[in-house]
């Protein structure tokens, strides 16, 4: 997914990128929490009656699951923030937080659509300048690559 | 200037051995999974044929008893755990990821770890057929006092059903996450195909009751190694509490081995219908109804153990519900062939045959849960009768449905259409002459889980060894055709059926390695 937006009072471009994740850190919690509940009420009366070995493999499993969701989500949330100045283009990406920034001189950036090595294979979406490239919104579908490139040219152009 | 960039080197299948072995592709894995389970389904299958030799004539003829008590359990523990279950998660790492429009599976090394285990804890089982005091004997239900006569095979039987509860517990939640997060946009819940809907549901019950397997298999170890009495009379134990858990995962269990076959018969009827599935969401809450209610109707397995009044009525009415969301099903099964343009290739011919011959079972099944006359029939061949017409024309068609419906997208090549329907007529009417006696011989009180019996069951016993003969010779054909088709045959195109409706149909046949590598558009 993304998002553009033009800051007319510093004459910047600015394209938010994200993948495509269909639940909500939100819903995952409230989707993990009730299957906790489900997995802990079973074991949990079980372990009234007696049975109380059930509940460490609940325990367990739900440590399991919980900890599936987290890394699905976490890998969910990376963003990259590309921005076009008057004579740079910066990208800031990371997960949740800023992690790494690259900075190029506009004039020279330049943006390559790769085409795959392999059909059926993703195109990459490639900025650069100097020798220096790297990619952008891995994640993006073939029809967004193909119109942030046309964007990010156009936002570039003289 | 220059463009330096790395390429991941992911660009297609390893060579050799090490493909399989090292894979987190879901479609090698799904294949993994698929062929597995009809490794084990040819294993059960033949420890079936022994069981029906034995029952041929009255009297003991090839195995001693407890060999034939021990192909009883093992038969049931391969089918459920090796073959059925096995079968459809092979068929969930294949299908999900195509059908929702996501690369692959969420977490795709815990996905080959899931699978890799199964060999392991098959080896385990299998081995304890050569252990002092025999392969275990005392039935797949491990009810206690009876389990604890199993000899040195005790703990590799305990262990291996860990392994299996390990590798469905991870496989579980892995089609949930993969689910719940990597739909393509737009693939909103009420839009996604109903088989990832069933399986949705199906792994959520996987994830709630495997861990009261895990820890009742446990406790049964503890009481026999490490003096505790969970289930021992003798020191203040329970063991019909043992009865109580066990089947509070076992039915839940039945539904995990049936909700996808659903699913299955969900996608194949509007195909060769050609009309779209009729009532779409009232399947999604029948589905959900279903797997609710198996939660609270553990308890008809054991209607003679003793229970009060109002728990045999309580369980009884629970457990007729279920006829209620199941008929949703069946009807609304019915009403996408109505006026359809139907024809019958081989998957559809195993779908119809799915919806009738499953329908049977479940009347059956609606025969049992009435308690009183649970009370006749129970432990008897109509409860055998009962549970294969559910497992064998229910699960096992579905997934031999599926394996032609999907098999061109799959290989890339069309499977034999006159050898397909062959091994369909075969099946069904040998399926029958092997399990339709079994009713008459458990109303005639022909008890379960014996090599011997009266003389009066014989005509019935040998017809239903006939049939059972007839079924196990007929599945080698699946395999001929199974192996004819992955070596070539007519090239398939990529929507293979002309009816067929959904995201795994825009790709290639055979798909690429990677598919979806970029989410696809849907409608």
């Amino acid at each position: 997914m993304v998002a553009t937006q033009f800051d007319s009072f510093n004459a910047s471009h600015r394209f938010m990128i994200r993948p495509n994740c269909s639940l909500p850190w939100r819903q995952t919690v409230w989707f993990f929490l009730g299957m906790v509940l489900v997995s802990f009420s079973i074991a949990i009366v079980f372990a009234v009656k007696g049975l109380w070995l059930i509940l460490p493999f609940a325990g367990l499993e739900m440590l399991v699951f919980g900890g599936a969701l987290y890394v699905v989500a976490r890998r969910g949330a990376r963003w990259q923030l590309l921005s076009i100045h008057e004579d740079a283009v910066e990208v800031v990406e990371g997960v949740s937080g800023p992690q790494q920034h690259s900075r190029f001189q506009r004039a020279w950036v330049r943006v390559y659509l790769e085409a795959p090595e392999v059909r059926g294979h993703p195109s990459r979406l490639l900025i650069g300048s100097h020798g220096r490239t790297m990619e952008i919104g891995e994640y993006l579908n073939e029809a967004e690559k193909k119109q942030l490139a046309q964007q990010l040219r156009e936002a570039l152009a003289p | 200037m220059s463009t330096e960039t790395t390429h991941d080197d992911h660009h297609g299948p390893a060579r050799g051995l090490s493909r399989w072995v090292f894979t987190t592709n879901h479609k090698d894995i799904g294949t993994l999974y698929l062929l597995f389970s009809l490794l084990m389904f040819i294993v059960g299958g033949a420890m079936a044929m022994v069981i029906r030799a034995e029952l041929f004539q009255p009297g003991l003829q090839f195995v001693e008893p407890q060999f034939f008590n021990s192909m009883t359990t093992m038969h049931a523990l391969i089918m459920i755990f090796g073959a059925v279950m096995p079968g459809f998660v092979g068929l969930a790492n294949w299908l999900v990821p195509m059908m929702i429009g996501a690369p692959d599976m969420a977490l795709p090394r815990m996905n080959n770890w899931s699978f890799w285990i199964l060999p392991f804890a098959f080896t385990m089982l299998l081995s304890t057929l050569f252990m002092d005091g025999g392969a275990p004997a005392g039935g797949w239900t491990m009810y206690p006092p009876l389990v604890m006569q199993t000899g040195n095979a005790f703990p590799f039987l305990i262990f291996s059903v860990h392994l299996m509860g390990i590798s469905s517990i991870m496989g579980a939640i892995n089609i949930v996450v993969t689910i719940v997060n990597m739909r393509a946009p737009g693939m909103t819940l009420m839009k996604m195909p109903l088989f990832v809907w069933t399986w949705l549901i199906t792994a959520y019950l996987l994830i709630a009751v495997m861990p009261v397997l895990a820890g009742s298999v446990t406790m049964l170890l503890t009481d026999r190694y490490f003096g505790t009495s969970f289930f021992d009379a003798a020191g203040g134990g329970d063991p019909v509490m043992f009865q109580h858990i066990f089947w509070f995962f076992g039915h839940p269990e039945v539904y995990i081995m049936i909700l996808p076959a659903f699913g299955i018969v969900s996608q194949i009827i509007p195909t060769f219908a050609r009309k779209r599935l009729f009532g779409y969401s009232s399947m999604v809450y029948a589905t959900s109804s279903i797997a609710f209610l198996s939660f609270i109707v553990w308890a008809h397995h054991m209607f003679t153990v003793g229970m009060p009044l109002t728990g045999e009525l309580f369980f009884m009415y629970a457990t007729m519900m279920i006829a209620v969301p199941t008929g949703v099903k069946v009807f609304n099964w019915v009403s996408t062939m109505w006026k359809g343009s139907m024809t019958f290739e081989t998957p559809m011919l195993f779908a119809v045959g799915f919806v009738v011959m499953f329908t049977i079972g479940g009347f059956s099944g609606l025969m049992l849960a009435i308690t009183p006359v649970d009370f006749q029939y129970h432990d008897t061949y109509f409860v055998v009768a009962h549970f294969h017409y559910v497992l064998v024309t229910g699960a096992v068609f579905s997934l031999m449905a599926a394996a032609y419906y999907w098999m061109p997208k799959w290989t890339g090549n069309m499977y034999d259409e006159k050898l397909g329907k062959l091994h369909f007529w075969l099946s069904t009417i040998f399926v029958n002459v092997l399990f339709f006696p079994q009713h008459f011989l458990g109303l005639a009180g022909m008890p379960r889980r014996i090599p011997d019996y009266s003389t009066q069951f014989t005509e019935f016993n040998q017809i239903s060894s006939i049939g059972g003969f007839a079924f196990g010779l007929t599945q080698l054909l699946f395999v001929y055709i199974v192996y004819k088709t992955i070596k070539g045959g007519e090239k398939a195109t990529d929507r293979v059926w002309e009816g067929a409706e959904g995201l795994e149909w825009t790709l290639s046949s055979p798909p690429p390695y990677h598919s979806f590598t970029t989410a696809p558009e849907v409608k």
